[in-house]
C-alpha cells in the first residue's frame, strides 16, 4: 500500500497543522492519540508494531524541533 | 485495622474459644494426615475439598474469630461453582449482591459499559460481592454443619492457635503449636500454606517470592452508607473531585459500599488514612456522585500496594502452599482470593489422592505445575488492569489519556479500559492431560469444561457432578456400545469414576432411538437429556467422550465410531485415567521437578 505522493505531501501538511494547533502543552497526548487511531485503523499487529519499532529506531534528540527554552 | 466492634452491618463476630488436644508428654497423640496452617477463606476451601473426599484435617487459625475489614469482595462464578461443592453455596447466592458489569468515567463522562459474559440459564452469576467475614464464616458454618455430631471432626478447626515453628522431615512436618493456654507439638503427615500473604511458613523456609512490585498504592476504605445506586462496578479516572487520581466503587452487602482510591505519587500513606482526611475524601466523592446528603460513616481502612508476585514452586516436599502464601496478584480484575479458591479446589482432590494412596506423589507435582502456570496467566491479565489503574511510567500514564479521552467515541479503544475481570484459566501445558486427537470444538484437555442446562428443570450439569472423576458420554443416538467396557474400567480404576450418558432432548429414557446394545441400561450409568445447542457445542459430529476431573478440568477426550472395539476403548480409558492420577513417569515436566 503505497501512499501517492501527492497525497503524503498533503497529510504532512495536515498533521503539521494539527500539531501546531493542539500546542506544546498538548503535542504528546495528541501524538499518543493519534497513534491509537492509526493502530485500530491498519487492524495489523505486525505492521504496527513494526511502525512503533521504525519510530524508536535512531531517535535522535530533538534539535532542529527542540523546544525552545526562555534563556 | 480499626475496627474491633463484634458488628459490622448485619454481621456478628463469634468469638471461638481455645482448646487444647488431649496432650501426651507435651505433644498431641492423634495422628493428623493434613495440616492446614491458616484458617483464611484458601485454608477452609481446603478443608472443606479434603473432607468432601473423607480425608480429616487440622486447621490452625492464629485469630479467634474471623477477619476484619472486606478485603477480598468478590467472588466469580468459577469460584462459586468450588464453593457449591463445598456445600457452602445456598448461604453466598442467598446474601451475596449478583452482578454482571459496570462503567467507567473519564473526568465526568462515561466512556466505557462492560459486562461479563452471561446468559439467562447460566446457573450462577459472573460475579457475587461478598465482604471476606461473610465468605469466612458461611465456610466456618459449612464446616460446623459437615462436622456435625461426630465424634471425632472430620474438620478440626483450632481457633487460637498459631504455629510458631515446624521442622519439615522427610515422612511429615513436626508441628510447634502455640495458643493463650500453652504450647504443643503435633505431627502431620503434609502440611499446606494457607497462611496469606506474609506467610509465616514462606518465610521461615526463607522461600522468595519472584515478579513485579509495583509503586501504585491504592487507599481502602469500606463505609457504611444507605445508598440505592444498583451493584455495578464503577471506575472513575481523573475525577474533577479528585483530580489525577482513579477511584473506584462496589455495593457491598449490609449497605456498606466500598471505596478505592488511588494515592498520587508523593502522597503520604499515614496521612491519607487520618479520618479527618478520609472524611474529606468521601465526603467529596459522595456530593460529586449526587449522595453527598446521605448520612454515613467509616467502618475498616486498609492500603494496598499492586504486584504480581510468586513462590517458583508451591511444593517443597511435604510442605504444599496455596492462596496468598503462594502468590500475590493485584487486585484489579479480582483474580486474588478467586485464584486462591482455585489453588484449594486444585489441590484438594489431589492431595486427597495421595492420602489415600490412589494417586502419585507427583500429582502434587502438577497441582504445583498447573497453579504456577495459571499464576503467569492471571498474572498477565491483572498486570493490563494494573498498568490502567496504576500506570507504572510516563509511556504508560500518556496512552491512558490518550485511551480514555478516545474510549467515548471509538468502541475499539474503550476495550482497553476494560477492567478485564476474572475468568476461568486452562491447565494447557499440564502432565495429567491425555493428549488431544479429536479436532472437537469446546473444551481440550486442560480446559474447564463450561457449565450447560440439562433437560430437567432448572439442572445443570454441575448439579450432576460428584467429588470424582466423571466420564461424560455425549451420545446423539442414546446408545453406547463402549458402556460394558467404560463400567468395567471404572470399577477396577483404583479411583472413582461416575458414568454419565448425555442423550439428545426426545430420548431421555432411550425410547424410539437405537437400543440395540442393551449396555446403556447398565446401571452404573446414569442417563441425562442434553438441547441440541450443548450437542453442537461439544459432540457435532457423533458420540463423544469427556473424562473430566474432580475439578471439572478435562482430562482426556475421544470421538467414538460404531465400530471402535469396546475393549480398546477401556484400554484409552485406563491409560487417561492412570496418566490423570498422576501415573505418568514420562512427562518431562514431573521429571523436571523430582
Amino acid at each position: 500500500m503505497n501512499l501517492p505522493a501527492d497525497s503524503r505531501d498533503r497529510l504532512y501538511a495536515a498533521l503539521a497543522e494539527s500539531i501546531s494547533e493542539a500546542g506544546e502543552a498538548r503535542e504528546s497526548l495528541f501524538l499518543a492519540r493519534l497513534a491509537l487511531l492509526l493502530f485500530e485503523s491498519v487492524g495489523d499487529e505486525t505492521r504496527c508494531r513494526q511502525a512503533v519499532a521504525d519510530a524508536l529506531h535512531e531517535l535522535p534528540m530533538p534539535s532542529l524541533s527542540a523546544p525552545v527554552r526562555p534563556a | 485495622m480499626n475496627s474491633s466492634d463484634d458488628r459490622v452491618g448485619e454481621f456478628t463476630y463469634a468469638h471461638h474459644a481455645v482448646r487444647l488436644p488431649v496432650l501426651i508428654d507435651g505433644a498431641d497423640p492423634m495422628p493428623c494426615r493434613v495440616a492446614i496452617v491458616g484458617g483464611g477463606p484458601v485454608g477452609l476451601a481446603l478443608a472443606l475439598g479434603l473432607a468432601v473426599r473423607g480425608v480429616p484435617s487440622v486447621v490452625i487459625e492464629a485469630d479467634d474469630t474471623v477477619c476484619t475489614g472486606s478485603r477480598a469482595a468478590c467472588i466469580s462464578r468459577r469460584s462459586l461453582e468450588i464453593i457449591d461443592r463445598l456445600s457452602a453455596l445456598p448461604s453466598f447466592i442467598g446474601k451475596g449482591l449478583a452482578w454482571t458489569g459496570g462503567r467507567s468515567f473519564f473526568k465526568t463522562q462515561e466512556v466505557f459499559r462492560f459486562e461479563m459474559p452471561h446468559h439467562e440459564r447460566q446457573r450462577l452469576p459472573p460475579m457475587i460481592n461478598l465482604q471476606q467475614y461473610y465468605i469466612e464464616q458461611y465456610l466456618v458454618d459449612a464446616i460446623e454443619q459437615l462436622n456435625g455430631d461426630r465424634e471425632r471432626a472430620l474438620i478440626d478447626l483450632r481457633w487460637g492457635s498459631a504455629v510458631i515453628g515446624f521442622k519439615p522431615r522427610e515422612e511429615g512436618v513436626h508441628i510447634e503449636v502455640g495458643t493463650r493456654l500453652g504450647d504443643y507439638a503435633m505431627q502431620a503427615d503434609w502440611m499446606v500454606a494457607c497462611d496469606g500473604g506474609q506467610s509465616l511458613v514462606r518465610r521461615t523456609l526463607d522461600l522468595p517470592l519472584v515478579g513485579t512490585a509495583y509503586e501504585g498504592r491504592y487507599v481502602i476504605i469500606d463505609i457504611h452508607l444507605p445508598s440505592s445506586h444498583p451493584t455495578e462496578r464503577r471506575a472513575w479516572f481523573d475525577p474533577p473531585w479528585n483530580p489525577g487520581s482513579t477511584v473506584l466503587m462496589h455495593r457491598q452487602v449490609d449497605d456498606i459500599w466500598r471505596i478505592d482510591y488511588q494515592l498520587r505519587a508523593g502522597d503520604d500513606t499515614e496521612t491519607a488514612l487520618q479520618p479527618a482526611n478520609v472524611q474529606r475524601f468521601v465526603q467529596k466523592h459522595l456530593a460529586a456522585i449526587g449522595e453527598g446528603h446521605l448520612p454515613w460513616r467509616t467502618v475498616w481502612t486498609s492500603v494496598y500496594r499492586a504486584g504480581a508476585m510468586t513462590l517458583q514452586s508451591y511444593r517443597h516436599g511435604r510442605v504444599l502452599f496455596a492462596g496468598n502464601a503462594a502468590h500475590a496478584l493485584p487486585i484489579f480484575g479480582v483474580r486474588g482470593l478467586n485464584s486462591g479458591f482455585d489453588d484449594a479446589d486444585n489441590l484438594a482432590w489431589k492431595l486427597a489422592l495421595v492420602v489415600e494412596g490412589s494417586g502419585g506423589e507427583s500429582l502434587l507435582d502438577s497441582y504445583s505445575e498447573e497453579r504456577v502456570d495459571a499464576f503467569h496467566i492471571n498474572a498477565a491479565s491483572a498486570m493490563r488492569s494494573t498498568e490502567f489503574m496504576s500506570p507504572p511510567s510516563r509511556g504508560f500514564e500518556l496512552l491512558r489519556e490518550a485511551a480514555l479521552s478516545l474510549a467515548g467515541a471509538h468502541p475499539g479503544i474503550a476495550s482497553l479500559v476494560n477492567p478485564r475481570q476474572t475468568e476461568a484459566v486452562a491447565y494447557r501445558n499440564s502432565p495429567l492431560s491425555t493428549p488431544d486427537a479429536t479436532g472437537l470444538p469446546g473444551a481440550a484437555p486442560g480446559v474447564l469444561l463450561a457449565d450447560f442446562p440439562v433437560e430437567e428443570p432448572g439442572r445443570h450439569l454441575t448439579h450432576l457432578l460428584g467429588p470424582s472423576f466423571t466420564l461424560l458420554a455425549f451420545s446423539p443416538t442414546g446408545g453406547l456400545h463402549v458402556a460394558e467396557a467404560a463400567a468395567a474400567a471404572a470399577t477396577r480404576a483404583g479411583v472413582d469414576l461416575d458414568l454419565l450418558l448425555l442423550c439428545p432432548p426426545h430420548s431421555p429414557d432411550g425410547s424410539g432411538s437405537d437400543r440395540e446394545d442393551a449396555a446403556t441400561g447398565h446401571p452404573s450409568w446414569r442417563r441425562v437429556a442434553v438441547s441440541h445447542q450443548v450437542f453442537e457445542a461439544h459432540a457435532p459430529k457423533g458420540a463423544a467422550l469427556y473424562l473430566l476431573r474432580p475439578d471439572r478440568h478435562v482430562a482426556a477426550r475421544w470421538r467414538l465410531q460404531q465400530g471402535d472395539s469396546p475393549a480398546e476403548f477401556a484400554a484409552r480409558l485406563d491409560a487417561a485415567l492412570k496418566r490423570a492420577c498422576g501415573a505418568a513417569a514420562s512427562s518431562p515436566l514431573t521429571e523436571m521437578q523430582t
